[in-house]
């Protein structure tokens, strides 16, 4: 059954992550009153480039060609082990708790990274450059969120800390956790490259994680894309079912409600994308050197939750 | 909910909210999160005026709401009508990023302050709100050279000082009501003053670009 479920889960991830993205880029459109690219568009691109030629540059070392195949593994992993289709662990889930998990998504960024510095191409040294100086504030404040997490759950197991939110509304509604919330709201929208802080467009002056795998082609630019709308649905799958809205999600097994839940997830993720999609409309992009007050404010509300949970006695 | 957890959620909102508005190098903006944040005390003052059934704290409530989320703002803009170049700051004293850690690490301060020190004469659990307020609104006439944002860092000052009122005297007696006219004191007297003194003292904005005229 577990087994079975987390085939499920895989399958869910692996097949409806592009349809994320590709929602959300339509909407965005949309909203500006356009017609905007098919929903499946992100499908297209894929089906394309799987049938595209691989180059890979002459400097590369093998290490290069690889980089795709290990973290696309990673993120396959990582949607076996945490809470998105049910609030208790399947197969593998006792393999990791949450800071094993912000550890894997690390180590994915940091050979995305080095993948990137080995293609020896000016634009992805510029954008690994960036996105390190980003992901050395932006990962500490993560994991200091986890910890604020683990604080209020006395685990750091994500599907304790669900099910503690699901059943305590004092938890829920205390100020510890919507400060956390928050702040992790905020390092989502740094992860999944949304604006303020990065644009969709390849302009030089902005790019961040676009300009990392310019050097990529074929299979494996296919592979880094999916590995990527995969990242997107995984970590806005976490943000849902262990911050915001853990309800709904079935604490026990059967095959009903984790069918019906199915659909439920995917309400909540279209409504969070529509926030998304409202935010990259309306907001403009931050230069550089501004993301860094971003980050700020993020570490200060991950802070504030910590004094919160001292100066009230958070849930209790 | 009761009193106290009212006056606790208001004082971490405005907390917030002022890290916002040290973020913010626009005028207009911090004038609209403080407009925000003084509408909120305004309402919980009317709500908690309600639950006692005080008259009087209701008035206070409205006259809060009144001046410092409507009347001041609404002065704000249109004297950055006139002095447009003061709509922005120019040269932060402390850059954006590290003023907000310092904002933070202020609060921080005034937790420990209201915990070793001043826990018996606040004996509220968010006792030490005020304080950190009270810091915050002193660091933000610190950290910026603009006139505008000064004045609403010593605005925050008084909403912290509100903020005191409330938690030590639940029975919000005259003494803050005085501090709402002294808002009006605050905006005519003290902006005049500081005003003058910036003027007199630190070259900024037009003055810097004369050199650029044909």
């Amino acid at each position: 059954m577990l087994a079975a479920l987390s085939l499920l889960q895989l399958v869910f991830v692996l097949a409806l992550a592009p349809l994320l993205v590709g929602v959300q880029r339509r909407l965005e459109e949309r909203f500006q009153s356009q017609v905007g690219p098919s929903v499946f568009q992100p499908y297209f691109d894929l089906a394309k480039l799987f049938k595209k030629e691989s180059l890979v540059p002459i400097s590369a070392s093998p290490f290069f060609a690889l980089g795709p195949y290990i973290t696309f593994a990673f993120y396959i992993f990582l949607t076996l082990v945490l809470p998105i289709i049910t609030a208790f662990p399947l197969t593998f889930g006792p393999v990791v708790d949450f800071v094993g998990g912000g550890l894997i998504f690390g180590a994915a960024a940091t050979v995305k990274k080095l993948a990137a510095l080995d293609s020896r191409s000016n634009y992805a040294h510029l954008g690994t450059s960036r996105s390190a100086s980003i992901g050395a504030l932006s990962e500490p404040i993560m994991v200091f969120i986890f910890i604020m997490l683990g604080v209020l759950s006395k685990t750091n197991n994500p599907y304790v800390i669900n099910n503690i939110l699901q059943q305590s509304s004092t938890w829920y509604l205390s100020l510890l956790h919507w400060f956390v919330a928050s702040a992790f709201f905020m390092i989502l929208i740094v992860e999944t490259g949304q604006l303020p802080i990065e644009s969709h467009s390849t302009a030089e002056l902005g790019m961040i994680d676009q300009s990392m795998p310019i050097e990529y082609s074929g299979r494996e630019l296919a592979l880094y894309n999916w590995g990527g709308y995969m990242k997107q649905f995984i970590l806005m799958s976490v943000f849902l079912n262990v911050f915001t809205v853990p309800f709904w999600v079935p604490v026990h097994p059967g095959a009903a409600p984790i069918l019906a839940y199915l659909g439920i997830h995917l309400l909540k993720l279209l409504v969070l994308a529509t926030i998304f999609a409202l935010i990259n409309t309306t907001v403009s992009k931050y230069k550089l050197y501004k993301n860094f007050d971003f980050l700020a404010v993020a570490f200060s509300l991950a802070v504030l939750a910590s004094v919160a949970l001292y100066a009230t006695g958070g849930g209790r | 909910m009761s009193l106290d957890q009212i006056l606790g959620l208001l004082g971490f909102f405005t907390i917030v909210l002022t890290l916002f508005v040290q973020w913010q190098i626009y005028v207009t903006r911090a004038a609209v999160t403080f407009a925000i944040s003084s509408l909120l005390i305004a309402a919980a003052l009317v709500w908690a005026g309600i639950i006692e059934g005080e008259p009087l704290v209701i008035l206070l409530g409205g006259l809060t709401g009144a001046v410092r989320g409507v009347l001041i703002p609404l002065l704000v803009a249109r004297s950055l009508h006139v002095r447009p170049w003061r709509a922005r700051e120019l040269r932060p004293a402390v850059k954006t990023a590290t003023s907000i850690i310092v904002s933070l690490l202020l609060v921080l301060v005034g937790f420990a302050l209201h915990r070793f020190a001043l826990a018996d004469i606040v004996p509220a659990a968010n006792g030490f709100l005020p304080f950190a307020l009270f810091l915050q609104g002193s660091f933000l006439i610190i950290s910026k050279r603009n006139a505008f944002l000064q004045l609403i860092g010593y605005l925050v000052m008084e909403n912290a000082v509100l903020l005191l009122g409330s938690l030590v005297f639940p029975g919000l007696p005259l003494v803050i009501e005085a501090g709402v006219v002294l808002d009006l004191l605050g905006i005519v007297v003290v902006s005049q003053v500081i005003m003058r003194m910036r003027e007199a003292s630190v070259e900024e904005g037009a003055e810097s670009f004369e050199s650029l005229k044909g």
